[in-house]
């Protein structure tokens, strides 16, 4: 017997989609669920069938979020002068973890990515312009990744917005807080020095 | 400084392990018994690359699904490490056991140098020779160098695909894209600057060695953002301004054409003998000696700017069109330092009792 009854393979399959599973261990994945009791099985067909209802973007800024608006977004205690502007809603919860931001974030969808045809129609610039329009925003901070595709994006976001009344800014790159600079990569120690600041005497 | 090489499916060879002298080491035998896939193999465990071929598989053995490359080598006197590249469906690096995921981290753990039949090229071959010479050399004297290389391909290869489809990005994307392509290029060319400028003050000195005293070699650089004669060679920010000012005017044809035509993909390196361009005027022995004398003098700078004797030399019977004088100042600059992986149909005078003499035969190796 070389598959394993056709139910069986069609979990594997599914399993061996997510990201950093492989085939062995979607086997396996699959293996173990057979020795759930019917409830769990069920109840875990039910999280998947109703995952696409249940979680949403938000209608604001792109989160995701059970209801139509995110915790953020619905959060009054937040700055809602200050608007972060991510690639992905995965990111934000990395800013949250920070405990440092609290200000409103806006999720683009990606980046501009012309070899993989990907454009500004692809991301969401639109909603973040009637958010500028609608007012009452001051900074926009531009936190795309540091490689060439995030560095062109945000330049491509500065210009975009240059015409409205709002401060734009580049988040900072270089060393991680914490680390061993004798381990930093050239790449980060350059631009690290590049960005350098004055301490206060 | 290579210490051993084990070969497995590689081009002619099963499987051969060898110990390599420190200093010269001498590659024996007939034609297509294998001494250049012997060179080639060194050549890429130093940078993954081949100087034969961009198709990699091609260098698997036929009908074998993976060839792999180990060696044990040293830098400078640091301790040695373990080195080895398994090619088969995908590449594996490993330095010392541990993986590598970088080609940037992998390469030039040893430095090698090559003066091989096809560095005539350099002088009549196509543009894009030169560039590639410029961009490997510096590459191994310069870690940035090879980092604002890529950004300013990928920033390139960007900008070119947006070109070609204007329905879908308009002027501002393209242009969001300029900054990098302007900031990484200066970078590449400000070091290439500098590199053409270090490699004309030792040219003078390398090419008396093969050229009469009374014939000058130089090389120029011509820059691929337009001339930059008035531009010093530490301002960036006016390079970056002439970048910019280049890519402007450029543009409209740049959008009618659907690629970009100014920049550092599009610089090019002249040779001169006498202030003539070789690459029109040159005989086949000019050429062969011009090309000569530019390795010898990109060593001398490498040597400089390494601040290490320690490199690897690999070279492959290119003494042909040289009368006697000249191959001997040939051997006796190739002898001034480092370590020499030479291949030839047989033993020059001027090895002779140094180092190692190894025998290729039909894809086996035997130490003499």
């Amino acid at each position: 017997m070389s598959n394993y009854p056709l139910p069986l393979e069609r979990l594997i399959g599914y399993f061996s989609r997510f990201p950093g599973v492989g085939k062995r261990s979607a086997e396996r994945m699959a293996l173990s669920a057979l020795s759930w009791t019917s409830e769990e099985l069920s109840d875990f067909g039910d999280v998947l069938s109703s995952l696409r209802e249940a979680v949403k973007a938000c209608a604001v800024c792109g989160n995701i979020c059970e209801g139509d608006l995110c915790p953020v977004c619905l959060d009054c205690g937040r700055n809602r002068e200050l608007v972060c502007v991510v690639e992905h809603a995965s990111q934000i919860i990395q800013f949250e973890r920070s405990g440092s931001y609290h200000g409103l974030y806006h999720v683009l969808g990606g980046k501009l990515s012309p070899l993989s045809g990907k454009g500004p129609d692809d991301l969401r610039l639109a909603e973040l312009r009637d958010r500028l329009e609608s007012g009452g925003i001051r900074e926009l901070i531009l936190a795309t990744s540091p490689d060439v595709e995030g560095e062109a994006t945000a330049h491509f976001l500065a210009r975009e917005f240059s015409s409205y009344s709002v401060k734009i800014t580049r988040i900072a790159s270089g060393v991680p807080i914490g680390s061993d600079l004798s381990y930093a990569d050239s790449a980060t120690l350059a631009i690290a020095l590049e960005g350098r600041r004055g301490l206060e005497q | 400084m290579l210490k051993s090489l084990t070969i497995s499916n590689f081009r002619n060879f099963d499987r051969i392990k060898t110990e390599l002298d420190s200093h010269v080491n001498v590659l024996v035998g007939s034609n297509g018994h294998g001494k250049t896939n012997f060179l080639e193999a060194v050549y890429y465990l130093s940078l993954l690359r081949s100087f034969r071929t961009n198709q990699i598989s091609d260098l698997r053995q036929w009908k074998k699904d993976f060839f792999r490359l180990e060696c044990e080598c040293t830098q400078s006197g640091m301790p040695s490490r373990h080195l080895s590249v398994t090619y088969g469906n995908e590449r594996r690096l490993q330095v010392n056991g541990t993986n590598i995921y970088r080609t940037s981290d992998f390469i030039n753990q040893f430095i090698c140098v090559t003066f091989i039949p096809q560095d005539k090229d350099l002088i009549r071959g196509s543009e894009v020779l030169r560039r590639r010479f410029m961009d490997i050399s510096l590459s191994q004297m310069s870690t940035g160098y090879l980092r604002n290389l890529q950004s300013y391909t990928e920033a390139l290869r960007a900008r070119n695909a947006m070109l070609k489809d204007r329905v879908k990005y308009t002027d501002s994307t393209i242009k969001a894209y300029d900054h990098v392509l302007v900031k990484s290029g200066v970078a590449v060319e400000m070091e290439r600057r500098e590199f053409m400028e270090k490699l004309n003050s030792s040219l003078f000195e390398k090419s008396s060695l093969l050229f009469s005293p009374d014939l000058i070699l130089s090389v120029r650089y011509l820059s691929g953002i337009g001339s930059l004669l008035q531009v010093s060679y530490d301002d960036a920010e006016q390079m970056e301004e002439k970048f910019r000012m280049a890519l402007r005017k450029n543009y409209e044809r740049d959008c009618r054409k659907g690629f970009t035509h100014c920049g550092p993909h599009r610089a090019e390196m002249t040779c001169l003998l006498n202030l003539h361009s070789l690459l029109h005027f040159g005989s086949e022995g000019e050429c062969r000696m011009a090309s000569l004398a530019i390795k010898f003098a990109f060593l001398d700078v490498l040597r400089q700017t390494l601040n290490s004797d320690d490199i690897t030399l690999l070279v492959d019977d290119v003494t042909g069109e040289l009368d006697t004088t000249r191959q001997d100042n040939f051997y006796r600059e190739l002898l001034s330092g480092g370590q020499i992986i030479y291949a030839g149909t047989f033993l020059p005078e001027a090895f002779r009792g140094k180092g190692r003499v190894f025998n290729v035969k039909s894809g086996m190796i035997a130490s003499l």
